[in-house]
């Protein structure tokens, strides 16, 4: 830092035949003094100094030649790296030593640093302020000779698994230091302390916190960028997804949106009506297995009064009240055979009628309909009306499952945290490394609604900045790793299973190998190659089957 | 359509609970939401839930334009119904601030 500067500025002037030895460095080095603060911290484009040594100002170069004025570039630029940053100051080293005089003499060195340290001889002292978020970096000087030495660092690191702890010891060993890092310290630093060694820590330090500010910024502008309409997802899957909707949106009359509870077909089918040329028209939403029949009916349809008991007067259904824009039927999978020819006629000759009225109503509304059943199957086990299937699914998306987009999660989480943030009051920064570990092992069978209620769970019992797997509900703390297909495991080969795997991922996609591809996160050619490899026929084919 | 007919369509208590039963299963329910002297807001369940479980409410609105958000609350079991379902009563739920504001590194 400044030292250097000056010592390099002070090994020039004095070897400089035509300045005075006497003079030189004392003036240089005032001069360095009062401008390196204000010349790194402005950033200056040119950040070579003016020397006045008369009533003109002489650059660096004109004192010293060109040469010079390089390795004056080059001394800068080792002094920035370590120069004062806003990080710098906001990182709160805290001092935890019995010694009152290393206490003192540690903590005026890390001030010098550019550091502003709190220093204490209390243990509790040092766990308060560690778990009120006020240090992320602590120097703890501990006694090797004690019962547990490392009892500080087990504690400090349970109260925020995020702290930096550097252990300091008069009695350094190769095993005391093995030890500490493998319970989780940051360094090992034997006493006296290494002074270079030290600022390198603290810089590295701040750089790290530095960096990690950067991330998150940059992951709030990724999260903006990748949302859309409410739906955040970058997986090839969900792209593909928006890709579609926007392309189907401005010219579909019926869609089905098919895929598993949880995974945002609601949200799908919001912003298909949003892009639509309706989109300044009404939405209405039925959730198709919510209520029997007769109440489904008079929601959807509406009723005349006296029509039931209990009709004591004449409401209109949501076909009219959407009539002229989108009407979302949720989970139609889940509705009776005489309902489904209900809704048929709806879409076939866009014409309602309230319970009890003899009235035919004309109305105009797009409709999207969804499902977490298989549909196709549901007709063939005579379950679903095979005309409405057809009329339906005209249009289909299927919107995937979270486990098949795992790579959505991160960015998933970041959206929950700003939503529950904003919800909550709280300051959640994020999740530490092991959270993040466990959601990413979870099965999620609940989907994006799982994740979505697990991190307003944490959001809510979080007491930190950081979510840890202490907050996330209690289920998911004592998971072990996921083992996929657990159930069904059987000792196959990775050829094998990589062969049954690509399978079924093609017979989920329904033969398109293109979307197949996207799943397995392989190119089309390398899937190609495996199917010839396994002994499919491989040439193009026009129904879109798989091999 | 007059404002009371819109009206009388958006009054439905129809709601969607999710959570983790006793089982520690994710599970999703359609509910009615209740409310009364005695038991205050509650729900019924089809399945059985943990002691201070936290469940998410969210309100299905037919007409509304904007997703309702799931609403977390802390389950009270109070009886099973004479269907054999479980009544819960549900309590809100306040997030832990126990932190002083403090400038994070």
């Amino acid at each position: 830092m400044a030292h250097f500067g000056r010592d390099f500025l002070h090994f020039f002037a004095s070897s400089h035949a035509s300045l005075p030895r006497s003079v030189t460095p004392k003036f240089l080095e005032h001069r360095f003094h009062a401008t390196d603060r204000i010349l790194l911290s402005e950033e200056r484009s040119s950040p070579r100094p003016q020397f006045r040594l008369f009533p003109v100002d002489i650059s660096v170069e004109h004192l010293f030649g060109t040469a010079v004025a390089s390795l004056w570039d080059m001394a800068y630029a080792t002094y920035k790296s370590v120069a004062i940053t806003p990080v710098q100051s906001s990182l709160t080293p805290c001092i935890f030593d019995d010694d009152p005089n290393e206490r003192d003499s540690l903590a005026h060195l890390i001030t010098d640093m550019g550091y502003e340290p709190v220093s204490t001889p209390d243990a509790e002292e040092a766990l308060r302020l560690i778990r009120m978020g006020r240090c992320r970096v602590v120097f703890a000087s501990i006694h090797l000779e004690n019962p547990d030495p490392f009892d500080f660092l087990d504690r400090a690191l349970r109260c925020d698994p995020g702290v930096h702890v550097n252990i300091m010891t008069a009695q350094y060993t190769l095993e005391g230091a093995l030890e500490a890092i493998r319970r989780g310290a940051t360094d090992f630093l034997p006493k006296p302390l290494d002074h270079v060694r030290l600022k390198r820590t603290l810089d590295e330090l701040a750089a790290l916190y530095d960096q990690r500010r950067r991330a998150r910024s940059l992951e709030e502008q990724l999260l903006k960028d990748l949302e859309f309409h409410g739906i955040v997802g970058k997986s090839p899957a969900m792209l593909e997804v928006f890709d579609f909707t926007r392309k189907v949106a401005r010219h579909y009359t019926n869609v089905l949106l098919v895929g598993p509870t949880g995974a945002g077909k609601e949200l799908v089918a919001r912003a298909i009506h949003l892009i639509s040329p309706v989109g300044q028209q009404r939405l209405a939403v039925c959730n198709c297995s919510a209520m029997v029949d007769t109440l489904l009916e008079s929601q959807l349809f509406g009723h005349v009064r006296g029509a039931f008991t209990g009709a004591t007067d004449t409401r209109p259904g949501l076909f009219e009240y959407a009539n002229g824009g989108t009407v979302f039927l949720d989970e139609v999978g889940e509705t009776s055979l005489p309902m489904q020819a209900k809704l048929l006629r709806v879409i076939q000759n866009r014409e309602i009628q309230r319970v009890g009225s003899p009235e035919v109503k004309q109305v105009n509304v797009r409709l999207i309909a969804a499902t977490n059943r298989d549909l196709r199957a549901e007709v063939l086990s005579g379950r679903f009306r095979e005309d409405l299937f057809y009329r339906l699914s005209s249009i289909q998306i299927r919107i995937p499952s979270l486990a098949e987009r795992l790579e959505d999660i991160p960015l998933l989480v970041r959206f929950f945290l700003k939503k529950y943030n904003d919800s909550y009051g709280k300051n959640i920064a994020g999740l530490t490394r092991r959270a993040q570990t466990v959601l990413l092992q979870h099965p999620w069978p609940g989907n994006v609604r799982e994740l979505e209620n697990v991190i307003s769970t944490a959001c809510i019992t979080a007491m930190g900045d950081f979510i840890d797997i202490s907050d996330l509900p209690e289920h998911l703390q004592h998971r072990g790793p996921r083992i996929a297909g657990d159930e069904d495991w059987r000792p196959l080969s990775l050829e094998d299973v990589r062969k049954v795997h690509i399978q079924k991922v093609l017979q989920m996609c329904n033969g398109s190998r293109l979307r197949a591809a996207q799943i397995l996160g392989i190119g089309r050619t390398s899937l190609y190659r495996y199917l010839k490899r396994d002994g499919y026929d491989v040439r193009p084919h026009t129904s879109g089957a798989a091999a | 359509m007059t404002n009371l007919e819109t009206q009388s369509l958006t009054q439905t208590g129809v709601v969607e609970v999710s959570g983790w039963d006793d089982h520690e299963v994710f599970f999703v329910e359609r509910s009615e939401l209740g409310w009364d002297d005695y038991a205050g807001k509650h729900v019924t369940l089809t399945r059985m839930l943990s002691e201070g479980s936290i469940i998410f409410v969210r309100l299905i609105q037919p007409m509304s334009m904007h997703r309702a958000n799931p609403i977390p609350y802390e389950a009270e079991f109070i009886g099973c119904s004479p269907e054999g379902n479980h009544q819960f009563r549900l309590n809100g739920v306040q997030p832990r601030h126990s932190r002083e504001n403090y400038t994070v590194n």
